[in-house]
């Protein structure tokens, strides 16, 4: 399940980004007459069907995976929150549909800007897909939408209420962090590749042509990023009021406190952390607004629901990383209004390709840590892990299948697309 | 007849539709008749995706709709079904590879067609036994509640599903020859799907008795099927355009009618499915979505067709 989600989620959020970075591409194209921008489109429109192929096969082993692996898990959610991933289909199949009108159909259309339309359904398709797929996460953290007393005590399942799901307690705030991480993740995969290009090539002509992708992914990168930091913070508010446990595991707080402060770094040794730094009061004033405010410690509840420890390291690095990436952002953009022209420096490229790869881990650090956290719930309060698993002996070898096929499939999958763009020469498509 | 069932068999059998003349284009691409090929991977190319997405409506659907049969697919499928998503990923990879390059065209394409012929039997292995009951090993308690277990090898490796993938290739094939107009297998299209229908109907009599004695019960389709299936033929023989969207029609209505004669038993006929149904509110739910969802999908799909299929390239002077 693990293997094929931190899959997934790579390809989903590259899924979610080239359809913007496309779009735009193209629009501008259209607009200036610019032959770099439409070759752009696509070029990258390329790169999209083949990692789409790949990605939405990705999210069908998931699919399978969720309901073979966790029977009893989907046997609870298909009775009373099944509803947003049946919605997540028709988003999918918006997808796919659109997908084959845009990628096949480039000269089939009449006005300037009618052909790159075709893409706009592709863009709300991807980020629908997204929102209706966490709202299933939210729901495993937040549960509604039945009479959960009356089901843990009897089992039954009452009062359900299929719409419920839409608006639980963290189900917007999470879509806003998954989204905005999400796209970010995506648009900076897509600047390190035009940053690696960019090093690596002389032509001035190509230069010009990745500079020009470079640009367009980094205004779609700094929005995310914005998005991301400003989405974060109220995510830890959330969880601060909804799921306290996960709250204090990933802060470190072993016991409640007031004037709460912010633990920096510390490492989980026999139940209690050590080699970290505290900034006083930061923590209370992050999570309620006053120095004085109370915070939450898992000492509070039995130790059998704690989730471990190390979370909190995971969280750190998000969060440090994260604030990094975005400080980084920000000196970008203010060289380039003071026109110093910061894309062209070697240096700051070199920088944007670890700050790709770093993307990347923070994606699966943050998905990892927020799953992890919530353990040993699947669903908070209500299913433990170990009852909604499948115990069949066929899983161990389904498992190892999983693992050799994506260790298989992906390289092939970057060698071929390699191949796929060697062979169709930049240099002649743009008329050199 | 519930309306739940009835949604979530529409959708198997769109599904097994499209992916029927999949196979069939899967064996013609292994075969000599290579001058056919680059218009089959045309009509291919925009569509396998959707063709994908319709497996994926389909388990979610199931989910949906089944909310207690999880467990029991939990505990018998998870490691063929496991293996033909995995096999997704690659036919889908080596498609994708195929449509964009030129050198190594060939070599993924066959790959593809291979995988995909793979995919079939797991498929064929999976619902053969869901419908005959071959391969899943069933005991029912005193109080009358069914357990499962697996036997992977008879599920795959019996007459019944072996028959049943053979019966689909050649249906897929004959169909194949229909719509793109093969002259080479012109008369041997109609033979192969005759074939095949024989072979599957003494499967259905000898490994799914239950469905054999509602076919006969249901004399009045049958026969509007088989009228179909001779205008189909006739069309085709006289080199008429639209005898393959015709036969596309037939198959999915054949496929529709097998559910309904199916209903409401499986695995050979023990296990009465209705009693999985979803009761809660959210079948009322699903029902409203499929409607909604299902009116802009069949928008989307038609306006798809004739920007795919239709609708001409611009030429220089348009531009």
């Amino acid at each position: 399940m693990a293997i094929s989600l931190a899959v997934h989620i790579i390809l989903a959020s590259l899924g979610m980004a080239l359809p913007i970075m496309i779009f735009g591409a193209e629009v501008i194209g259209a607009r200036t007459g610019d032959k770099n921008y439409t070759v752009l489109a696509k070029r990258l429109t390329i790169a999209f069907v083949v990692l789409f192929a790949v990605g939405t096969a990705s999210g069908t082993i998931v699919a399978i995976n969720i309901f073979l692996l966790w029977p009893n898990f989907m046997a609870l959610v298909s009775h009373v929150a099944i509803i947003p991933v049946y919605m997540e289909v028709f988003a999918f199949f918006a997808e796919t549909v659109f997908i084959g009108i845009y990628a096949y159909s480039w000269d089939k259309f009449k006005g300037k800007y009618s052909h790159a339309l075709t893409c706009i359904p592709l863009i709300i398709g991807s980020a629908l897909s997204a929102t209706f797929i966490t709202m299933l996460n939210a729901f495993m953290n937040t549960p509604a939408g039945f009479n959960i007393a009356n089901y843990l005590s009897t089992g039954a399942l009452t009062n359900v209420q299929p719409f419920a799901v839409f608006n639980t307690p963290s189900t917007w705030v999470e879509i806003s962090h998954v989204l905005a991480t999400s796209y970010f993740a995506g648009a900076f995969i897509i600047v390190g590749y035009f940053a690696i290009m960019l090093l690596r090539t002389k032509d001035e002509k190509l230069k010009r042509y990745f500079m020009k992708g470079l640009k367009i992914a980094f205004c779609i990168a700094i929005v995310a990023t914005i998005a991301a930091v400003y989405t974060g913070i109220i995510s830890i508010q959330n969880i601060y009021t909804t799921q306290p446990e996960k709250y204090a595991a990933i802060e470190g707080n072993l016991v409640p406190k007031t004037n709460a402060a912010e633990m920096i770094g510390g490492i989980p040794i026999n139940g209690s952390f050590k080699y970290y730094i505290d900034i006083p009061n930061l923590q209370s004033i992050l999570a309620t607004g006053s120095a004085n405010g109370s915070v939450p410690g898992l000492s509070s509840f039995p130790k059998s629901t704690w989730p471990p420890l190390f979370v909190h390291i995971m969280f750190d690095f998000m969060v440090g990383v994260g604030f990094a990436i975005g400080g980084f952002v920000m000196i970008i953009v203010l060289l380039a209004i003071i026109k110093r022209k910061p894309l062209e420096n070697k240096y700051i490229l070199m920088l944007l390709v670890a700050v790709s790869g770093l993307s990347v881990l923070l994606l699966e650090d943050g998905w990892a840590m927020a799953e992890i956290a919530r353990q040993p719930w699947i669903i908070y309060n209500v299913m433990l892990v170990s009852s909604a698993a499948n115990y069949s002996a066929s899983i161990i070898p389904a498992g190892i299948a999983i693992l050799l096929f994506y260790i298989l499939i992906i390289p092939l999958t970057a060698v071929v697309l390699a191949r796929i763009f060697r062979k169709r020469e930049l240099g002649k498509e743009l008329g050199k | 007849m519930n309306p739940l069932y009835l949604i979530n068999y529409l959708v198997l059998s769109l599904f097994l539709t499209l992916f029927t003349v999949e196979v069939g284009i899967a064996a013609l691409l292994l075969s000599p008749l290579k001058k056919y090929k680059a218009k089959m991977l045309q009509y291919l190319a925009p569509i396998w995706e959707l063709e994908g997405t319709f497996a994926v409506f389909y388990l979610v659907n199931l989910a949906a709709t089944y909310p207690n049969i999880i467990n029991v697919l939990g505990s018998v499928y998870v490691f063929p079904a496991l293996v033909a998503g995995l096999l997704l990923i690659a036919r889908n990879a080596f498609l994708a590879y195929s449509e964009f390059t030129d050198t190594d065209k060939n070599k993924y394409s066959s790959i593809y067609a291979i995988v995909t012929l793979v995919i079939a039997f797991a498929i064929s292995g999976i619902f053969g036994s869901a419908v005959s009951g071959i391969g899943v090993n069933i005991s029912f308690s005193a109080s009358g509640a069914a357990s499962f277990s697996p036997n992977l090898i008879s599920m795959f490796f019996n007459p019944f599903s072996i028959a049943l993938f053979l019966g689909i290739a050649l249906i897929g094939i004959g169909l194949c020859g229909i719509f793109f107009g093969i002259e080479e297998i012109k008369y041997s299209s109609v033979s192969m799907i005759i074939i095949a229908l024989a072979l599957l109907i003494f499967i259905l009599f000898g490994g799914a008795h239950y469905v054999w004695n509602n076919l006969i019960g249901a004399v009045y389709y049958v026969a509007a099927l088989v009228l179909l299936l001779v205008i189909v033929i006739i069309l085709h023989l006289k080199k008429v355009s639209k005898a393959g969207v015709l036969g596309l029609l037939w198959f999915a209505v054949a496929v529709n009618l097998f559910g309904v004669l199916a209903y409401p038993s499986i695995f050979g006929g023990k296990v009465d499915i209705t009693g999985y149904l979803n009761g809660s509110a959210i079948s009322n739910a699903i029902v409203t979505i499929t409607a909604v969802g299902g009116s802009v999908l069949a928008i989307s799909i038609i306006y798809f067709v004739y920007i795919s299929y239709v609708k001409n390239v611009r030429t220089a002077k348009d531009r």
